[in-house]
This record gives structure tokens, sequence and C-alpha cells, in this order.
């Protein structure tokens, strides 16, 4: 008998190809190691982002779904709440224990009932709405702020590079 | 990273190629040539790195045989894990720098590898948690490693431990320790490898493998916090402070208090689990959505699912898992220990929430029987006594009198037991809008016809009802009533206005009509002289009254309320006829239902209204 976690994966896998909800795709990227799986998200309409098609990698730690996955976007993504890195930081990726930006309340933390779908929905949520309170890269936030036009412009090109167009002139 | 070290390498042996045929080309002759190699500091350090480059080799051979491709992560630990190990080996060399021989650093160097190879054998390990298949060859080259990493530790444990027997403390020491640490590891590594074996050859999932683990973790961080410790004051005698391994000793320390922790909160996660929190039966399950939501796997009866007192339910090792981890509920994320003492003195909490839950289930099932107990005296009651004094607010009052008293059903409880006429008005207001349906008098349920109002009632006042049956509007006026303008708005609540006083003389007849219920075999006690306080008291005492009125009633081969109510289907045309209880000839009048009536009811009839009268009923 193979471990919950490798268990609650596969279930969860299951249930995200049989009814996939819109604009995510999520799945391991070996189908030998459930543990890491890479995502697409398309950026939510309506906003600089929409069009665009990020990809992501999540890593599941051993004791999924006790402890929350790491996500971290591959793309070189400009936003508020994403590290330079391109780790993702929002409150329910956070286990409940330690609390690196000291303000989040303890149920908006990670606990067993998220899963890998909801993750993403409130990723795509983050990147509908950043969150410039808390800012993981503070110099986006700031620019979210204070330079909307800047913010919005690198975030097309960010969207163009995602779908191999031509950078804008503009 | 992979073209920088192939270039390392193929530069390295270019370069000792080189050297060596270099003091051949000199020297002419082996003994020379090797004087030469070995005098010349540049030559020794070209060798030094071949001889490096040559054990990475052997490595990476060892590695690929032993444990093929690694993984991102596995690669990822092994090289954080060997900076540390590294910086590490540089400290101890301050440390023995008197003992500083490239055969030193060459111990140095193939203890690193070692402990690389414990590290991958711990992560393989880890893995075959994860893993989805686990094939023959991983065992095979599980159990190789796991054997040749024992006896490499416990030889050169040996080694260590009889040159510092026969030649004193040394440098022996250090390396001594680090394989006696590496021994506890691998001890570690294979214990959690049985472990696994065994978890993988069950079909059934193993719940207690994650408490074997536990404990498996805990000795072995003691034991290597007793190595740690014991090494750390002999090296005082010997030497100096051991700052090398401060890290890892600190490190230990903190795993041996995780661990110590962990079986510390394990236990008490356990101990709820049995004790404080019940199981939830097959039946409780079917009933609900039993899906574990923490592994996300339906929950059967067999697995003995509890449920926390906030009436989540979850596998039992599900929820220990997670309480090792968070005292909270993982949907709702209330505190289990504190919702536990909060209702410490009620029992425990989980047990409180069952019997709050029962109780309201009980209440429900209590509140029909009751009401059930009441109507069978309304078909008849309802037409005699049909109209009180309140003429304006019973206009209509016949006709919805008949509907409750024979379809009793529609009527939400509430309304059987409605205070006394005199508070009715604010509790009128309290009460939710009714469905309309339930006012939509013949057209939508067929019903009773409205009775022939007895004779023999003196106050007989009865006006028709204002708006019986709304098959009377015209199109003209339904349409008007569709639009949102504001002529048809007013024309809707008007029907809803109808609505409330149909209902409420409904409500104040049925009010009415159980006070007057132990009047009933005495005709001759007019209805309309009971003023309002006295209706309201034997209200009160009939509402009270009604389950032991129908147990005791039950023996008796008719019993009249219960049958009448079954027998007579919601929408049934005609329910008088579908009865076959004697007593379903009910609207007709009330003597000749009463004559229906056998000795048995007729006593208990009696005997109750003797108690309503002040009479001791037990006489």
């Amino acid at each position: 008998m193979a471990g919950y976690a490798l268990k609650r994966l596969m279930t969860e896998y299951k249930e995200l190809t049989t009814r996939p909800p819109e604009g995510i795709i999520a799945a391991p990227i070996d189908e030998d190691n459930f543990f890491e799986w890479e995502c697409l998200i398309t950026g939510p309409e309506e906003t600089c982002f929409a069009n665009g098609v990020f990809p992501a990698r999540i890593t599941f730690p051993q004791d999924y779904p006790l402890s929350p996955p790491k996500m971290r976007f591959t793309c070189g993504i400009f936003h508020p709440n994403i590290y330079a890195d391109g780790r993702v930081c929002i409150s329910i990726l956070h286990a409940p224990g330690d609390d690196p930006t000291g303000y989040e309340a303890s149920n908006e933390r990670w606990s067993p009932v998220q899963s890998i779908e909801k993750i993403l929905l409130s990723v795509v949520s983050m990147l509908a709405e950043p969150n410039d309170e808390s800012p993981a890269n503070v110099s986006a936030a700031k620019m979210w702020r204070e330079d909307r036009a800047q913010f919005e412009k690198i975030a097309d090109q960010l969207v163009r590079k995602t779908l191999c167009l031509p950078a804008s002139e503009a | 990273m992979r073209v920088s070290s192939s270039l390392l390498i193929g530069g390295s042996c270019v370069a000792t190629a080189a050297t060596v045929l270099n003091a051949f080309a000199i020297n002419k002759q082996f003994y020379p040539s090797i004087v030469y190699l070995s005098k010349s500091n540049a030559s020794m350090a070209v060798l030094y790195v071949q001889g490096l480059v040559l054990v990475y080799l052997l490595f990476q051979v060892l590695k690929s045989i032993l444990f093929g491709d690694l993984r991102a992560a596995e690669a990822e630990h092994l090289s954080e894990r060997a900076w540390h190990a590294v910086l590490e080996t540089c400290l101890a060399f301050t440390v023995f720098r008197d003992d500083f021989s490239a055969i030193f650093v060459m111990q140095f160097i193939v203890l690193l590898f070692i402990k690389c190879f414990h590290w991958l054998a711990d992560d393989r390990v880890d893995m075959m948690e994860r893993s989805p298949v686990i094939t023959l060859r991983f065992h095979l080259r599980m159990m190789t490693v796991l054997a040749a990493l024992g006896f490499a530790d416990s030889y050169f444990v040996s080694s260590a431990y009889f040159s510092t027997l026969t030649r004193g403390a040394s440098s022996q020491i250090v390396f001594g320790f680090e394989y006696a640490i590496l021994l506890a590891q691998v001890l570690h590594v294979t214990i959690k490898y049985l472990l696994h074996m065994h978890d993988l050859r069950n079909p059934q999932s193993w719940d207690n493998k994650a408490v074997y683990l536990l404990y498996a973790e805990l000795f072995i961080n003691l034991i290597r916090c007793i190595l740690y410790g014991f090494f750390a004051v002999i090296m005082l005698r010997v030497h100096t402070f051991p700052l090398f391994s401060v890290r890892p000793f600190y490190q230990s320390v903190r795993a041996l208090h995780k661990a110590f922790l962990d079986v510390v909160l394990s236990r008490r996660a356990i101990n709820a689990m049995n004790s404080q929190f019940p199981i939830v039966t097959s039946d409780e399950l079917a009933a609900m959505d039993a899906t574990c939501i923490i592994c996300r796997e339906e929950m059967t009866g067999d697995a003995a699912p509890k449920r926390l007192p906030c009436s989540h339910v979850f596998h039992a090792h599900c929820l220990r898992s997670w309480f090792q981890r968070q005292q909270t509920c993982p949907t709702c994320r209330t505190d289990i220990w504190q919702v536990r003492n909060g209702t410490a003195n009620g029992g425990n909490g989980g047990d409180a929430a069952r019997n709050a839950i029962g109780n309201n289930e009980a209440g429900a099932q209590q509140q029909p029987a009751v009401a059930a107990g009441l109507p069978p005296f309304l078909p008849f009651l309802g037409h005699q006594f049909g109209i009180p004094q309140q003429a304006p607010v019973a206009a209509g009052a016949p006709n919805v009198g008949a509907q409750a008293g024979g379809q009793p059903a529609p009527f939400p409880h509430q309304i059987f037991f409605a205070p006394p006429p005199a508070n009715r008005p604010e509790f009128m207001n309290l009460l939710p809008p009714p469905p309309l349906n339930m006012a939509g008098p013949p057209g939508m349920f067929p019903m009773m016809p409205p009775p022939p109002i007895p004779q023999g009632n003196q106050n007989e006042t009865v006006s028709p009802p204002a708006n019986p049956s709304y098959l009377q509007y015209t199109e003209d006026e339904l349409r008007q009533m569709e639009g949102d303008t504001r002529d048809a708005i007013i024309a809707r609540l008007q029907a809803m206005d109808n609505i409330m006083v149909l209902l409420e003389s409904a409500q104040l007849q049925m009010v009415q009509l159980s006070a007057l219920i132990p009047r009933r075999p005495r005709p001759a006690a007019p209805a309309a002289t009971e003023n309002p306080e006295v209706s309201d008291e034997e209200t009160r005492e009939t509402v009270a009254e009604p389950e032991t009125e129908t147990q005791t009633s039950e023996p008796g081969p008719s019993t009249p309320p219960q049958s009448i109510f079954r027998n007579n289907s919601f929408n049934s045309p005609q329910p008088a006829t579908t009865s076959s209880q004697p007593v379903s000839t009910a609207p007709s009048t009330s003597t000749g239902s009463s004559s229906t009536r056998t000795p048995e009811a007729e006593e208990v009839r009696q005997r109750r209204l003797a108690r309503l009268l002040g009479e001791n009923p037990q006489s």
C-alpha cells in the first residue's frame, strides 16, 4: 500500500483530468513522480495578465496534504505577490505554524481541505487582484501602486513572451 | 555544471598525462621519474587533483550502479548537504592541522562520499512511500546499498577504535564517531525500509506505520544525540572543542526534540481519538457525504471514522496525522481542545454535539406526533364551533377550518400550537410568509366540502369566505398580477394579504377548537360562552397532554387519530371515503362520530375530560 500522499495526489490528478477547471491545466511532470507537477495558468480576463499562459511548477512535500506544496512560476512573472525567482507567496500555501509575513490569519492558511485546484484558483485571483499590503516583490508592488501603466506594460510583454509573440514596440 | 565537470575531468587527465610524460621525457627511467614527480610541487598538485578526480569518478560509477539516475530533489539535497559537509570538513582540518596529511585528506574525502551514499539511501527509502511502483531492482539496490554501507561503517568504526587503542587519541576519534553516527543512520534507513516493505506487502493501509516511524526516529535521534554528546566530551578532553560538529549536534538535538514532541502529540492525538471523539457508523456515513477531506477517499464503516466536536467527520488515521501538526479541525479550524474543555462539564464535546443533534431530531419527531394527536377531533369540531366571537377575522373561516381539519399536513405544526388569541397579532408578525400554495384552496388541493353548519350552535354568524377561490380571478385580473408595475404589485400584495387572513383565521380556529375538544361530549356546553382566558389555559393543557393521550389510546382496536391522516393522502380527492376507520366519517356530525367510538377511546376521552375539569383522573 503506497503512502497517503501519493494516493491523494493520484485522486486529485484524476479529478483534475476528468473535470478540469477552466483556464487551468495541471499534471505531474513524470508519472513516476507524483510529487512534482507542472501547471499552466491562463491570466484572468480583463486584467493586464489576460490571454497569457503562465507555466508554474508545484512541488509537494512528502506529508502532503498535511503540509502545503510549494509553487514557483517558471516564466519570470512580475507581480507583487510573486518573488523575483517565481515563488508564489499566498497565504493558503503557508502552513499555519510559520508566518513569513506576520499578519496572516490562521484561517486563510494551509489545511488539508485545500487542493491543487483551489490553490491554482487562488493564484488566478491573486493575478487579478494583487495584494500590495504584503508584497513578495517590493518593486512590483511599488510599481503596481504608483505606476500602473508601466506595470501593465511589463505584464503585457510577459503575456506576449508566454504566447511566443514578438514584443510590442510601445 | 555537467560540461564544466567533464571539462575538469578531461583537463585533469590531460595535465596528469602531460606531467608524467614530461617527467619520463626528462629522466628517461622509472625510478628517477618517480622521484622527480614526488619532489616537484607542481607535479604533486596535478597528481592530487587527478586522485580527487579518480575518486569522484569512482563515486559516480558506484552511484549510478547503486542508485541509477537521481531525481531532482535527491540531487538538490545531495549538493546542499555536501556543501555543509565540506564546510565542516574544512573546520575539522583546522582542529587537526597537526595531523594534516594526504592520507588524512583522502580519509575525509572517503568519509564525505560515504556520507553522500547515506543521504541518497535515506532519500531513496523515503521515496518508497511516494512512488507508485517499486520494482524488484529497487529492492535489490536498496538491500545492496544498506548492506554495503552497514559493512563499511562498522569496518571504519572498528578500525578507528583499534587504532585509537593502539596508537592513542588522534584524528581517528573523529572518523570513528562520524562512522558511528552514520551507522545509526543506516540503522534508521533499514528500519524505515523494513516498515515500508511491510506496508507495501500489505494490501490494506497500515495505520500504525506512522507511529512506528515516529518511534524509530525518536530512538535513532536519541542514539545520535548521545553519540554527539559523548564525542564532544572526549574531544574536549583530548583536543579542543569540536567546532565542526556543533551544527550536526545542534541539528540532531533539534531533531530529537521534534521527534519527542511528535511522539507526545501523536500519543495525545491517539488518546483523544480513542476516547473523545465518537465513531461514526456506516448508517450515518450513508446519510452524508462520506469523503474524507484529508485523503479524499470514501470513508467506510470499517475504517471507523471519527466525528469531531464540530461534527466534521474524518478517517481516524488521517485525523491523527493532522493532529500531530495542528490541533484544529481541518475543515473549520475549530480548536479541538478548546471545544472539548468548553463542554467538559456536560460530558465530552463529541457527545454533547451529538446529543444536541439527537435532541433536535427527537424534537422534530415528537412534534408531528403531538400534532397528530390533536387533529382527529377537528373534523367534527371544526364545523360545530366553527366561528368564534371574532367575526371580522373569521371571514372565510369555515372553508379554512375544513381545510385544516381534513388536511392538516400542509400546515406547519406551530399553527396547531399557536398562542391564545390575545398574543396572536405579534405571533403572526413573526411567522414567515407561508408558501402560496397553502392557501390556494379548492383549486389546489381537493378537500372536504365545507360542511353544513350545525343547527344547534346558537352563535352562528358565519360570513362567507372573503376570497375562497382563486379560480374566481378573471384572465385580466391574473394578468394584472403578473407585471411589475405598481398595480400588479399591489394586487399581489392584496392576494397575499388574503392568504394571511385565511391563515390567521385558520390558526385562530385551531386554537379554539383544541380548547373546546374536552367539551365535545357534552353538546350542551356552548362554545361561545367560553371566555378567552379559560380557553387559553385549556389550550395549554391540551397541548401538554397529547402524547400520553395518543399512547393510551393506542391499544384500542381503532385508534382514530393517526389513521385518519395516514389514510388520507394529501391529494386524494375523497379523503373521507379512503379511510377505513369508522372515525373517518368525521365531517358528518359530532354525535355520529362519537357513537362510532370504541369504549376504550371513550374511556380515555372521559378521563382526559375529567382531568381537565380539575378532578382526579385516576379516580
